[in-house]
């Protein structure tokens, strides 16, 4: 036999493993991430399992796979532990999750793929090292790769808010998901390698972004109750507070959210106040109770913990809103009780102390009405409180007659 | 659309001209839907230097272990010089191997062929 161009017989065999070992990566990477990505992904892809094969625990993942059982190599190709992954896997992972965002998946899967856009890219961008090699290798200029790498770092962060803008008008599923990966941004940071400067750069990026679909939809807000006040449409003025209940929910509970419809209210509210339609004004407060109630609550706490100035320009309207509620109630002891907190919260909101001695001195009438009037009467303790938190009420000093207290 | 190297499976890291040399002799073999697809891709990928390193750097990186190149067929012999026959191309980590003798096919097969079919021009 004459010599022809033959590889010699070890490096032959070395390539013969190679192919194998190729051949194996690309079953099981079909076998693992097929389900998430799709059938139709480059064979460069199945690249990550010979990564993961390398690493502790790979083998028995990639053999796991390609025995039918892919679940292990499926979680180590989605992980969201990428802090000690080889920069290689962690730009796989990164692709994988871009994919999985194309096809259709249940809520909590999206919100894991954008949490992992965003870690890949925050890592790989924070370490540069990695993209600057693979940019060289792809024969870039240095300013087209500094460049890049700062828009590459921020990858995952423009495709959530992205997706989280698009979703704002409608309140869509997939904006929601946008957002819960957002407000997820200070914990996820906290597990990855990232300097403190842009883990608080990162999370600065993701509230100023809701920040600024709250101040969007605030506009959005403000112009459909003009017009509802305008065209003095109830239903309109329902149907906006309808959509702010749901933008709240969809923004994760935003107080900037529950700050608008607080100052909101009184402006809207009064002239049905005024024409005494309690029914109206109940439906319009009922959609938003729970952003008022929300906003008390916060107040609450931050008063608790000692603060009580962050919320200090709401403690008025978002009392205000309780008295509201308190008024368009026909049961009085929630009345009374929505009376309680808007005086606790705010006690010196004139509405809120005039309500309040009103519902007390109702309480003693009624209580008085019942029976005769012993000397530590239920009646004599409300007129007594009702003087206290308002003085110049005009039915006050009947009652006071009436119960034995002095003017 | 998705990403032209992913969808193409295009190495990238390769040269401008080197994608514009695999993508010339895919459109060669490709039907015309195939050849708008291809053309789309050449230019998202060649017209813009910073679009197709932003291409390059987000699709699945190329981390496979490299294999050896596939030796080249062997070139035309020279005047003078018997032609190759079968056996010639038989790895011979093969024959070391200590195979079974060819079957008599086989042999018959790495026997040339008596004429040589005249090679077709009229394409070119």
């Amino acid at each position: 036999v004459r010599s022809a161009p033959h590889a010699s017989a070890s490096s032959v065999q070395e390539n013969d493993a190679k192919l194998l070992h190729r051949i194996e990566a690309e079953l099981a990477f079909d076998a693992a991430a097929s389900p998430i990505i799709g059938p139709n992904w480059p064979r460069r892809a199945a690249g990550s399992v010979e990564i993961v094969r390398a690493l502790e625990g790979g083998e028995e993942c990639v053999g796991e796979a390609l025995m039918g059982r892919p679940e292990l190599l499926r979680r180590a190709l989605f992980t969201e532990d990428i802090a000690h992954l080889p920069h290689t896997l962690v730009h796989h992972i990164a692709v994988l999750h871009a994919w999985a965002l194309e096809q259709d998946a249940s809520s909590e899967a999206r919100l894991l793929s954008l949490r992992g856009l965003i870690a890949c890219w925050l890592v790989l961008g924070e370490e540069g090292a990695y993209l600057r090699a693979a940019a060289h290798a792809a024969s870039a200029s240095e300013e087209h790769t500094e460049r890049l790498l700062l828009r590459l770092r921020h990858r995952g962060l423009d495709e959530v808010e992205s997706r989280a803008r698009m979703g704002l008008h409608a309140c869509t599923p997939e904006g929601e998901v946008a957002i819960r990966a957002l407000r997820s941004l200070p914990a996820l940071t906290e597990t990855l390698p990232l300097s403190d400067e842009s883990k608080a750069s990162a999370v600065m990026r993701a509230q100023s972004t809701i920040d600024m679909l709250a101040s969007q939809w605030t506009g959005v807000f403000r112009d459909a109750l003009e017009e509802g006040r305008a065209r003095d449409q109830k239903r309109d003025l329902i149907l906006a507070m309808t959509h702010a209940h749901r933008t709240w929910q969809w923004l994760g509970c935003e107080r900037e959210v529950e700050r608008q419809v607080v100052i909101a209210l009184p402006t809207i509210a009064w002239p049905i106040y005024r024409e005494r339609q309690m029914e109206v004004l109940g439906e319009i407060l009922l959609p938003v109770v729970p952003l008022f109630t929300a906003l008390e609550a916060r107040i609450l706490q931050l008063r608790e913990e000692g603060d009580v100035t962050t919320e200090l320009a709401y403690l008025g309207p978002a009392a205000q809103a309780l008295v509201f509620w308190s008024e368009t109630t026909k049961d009085v002891v929630a009345a009374m009780d929505r009376a309680e907190r808007a005086y606790a919260l705010c006690p010196t909101l004139r509405n809120a102390r005039i309500v309040l001695s009103h519902l007390l001195c109702d309480r003693a009438e009624r209580t008085l009405a019942q029976g005769q009037l012993w000397p530590t009467h239920p009646a004599k303790a409300d007129v007594i409180r009702a003087r206290e938190i308002f003085p110049e009420l005009a039915r006050l000093p009947a009652l006071m007659q009436r119960v034995g207290v002095d003017p | 659309l998705r990403n032209p190297y992913d969808s193409f499976e295009l190495d990238p890291s390769a040269s401008v001209a080197a994608l514009t040399a695999e993508l010339r002799e895919r459109t060669e073999r490709a039907s015309t839907e195939e050849k708008a697809a291809l053309r789309e891709a050449w230019e998202e990928l060649t017209l813009h230097a910073e679009r197709r390193l932003y291409l390059a750097l987000t699709a699945f990186p190329e981390t496979r272990e490299t294999l050896a190149p596939i030796p080249a067929p062997p070139r035309a012999q020279g005047a003078g010089e018997a032609p190759l026959d079968l056996l010639d191309f038989i790895d011979p980590l093969r024959l070391d191997a200590r195979l079974t003798a060819p079957s008599p096919d086989e042999e018959a097969l790495a026997q040339p062929p008596t004429v040589f079919p005249a090679r077709d021009t009229s394409r070119r």
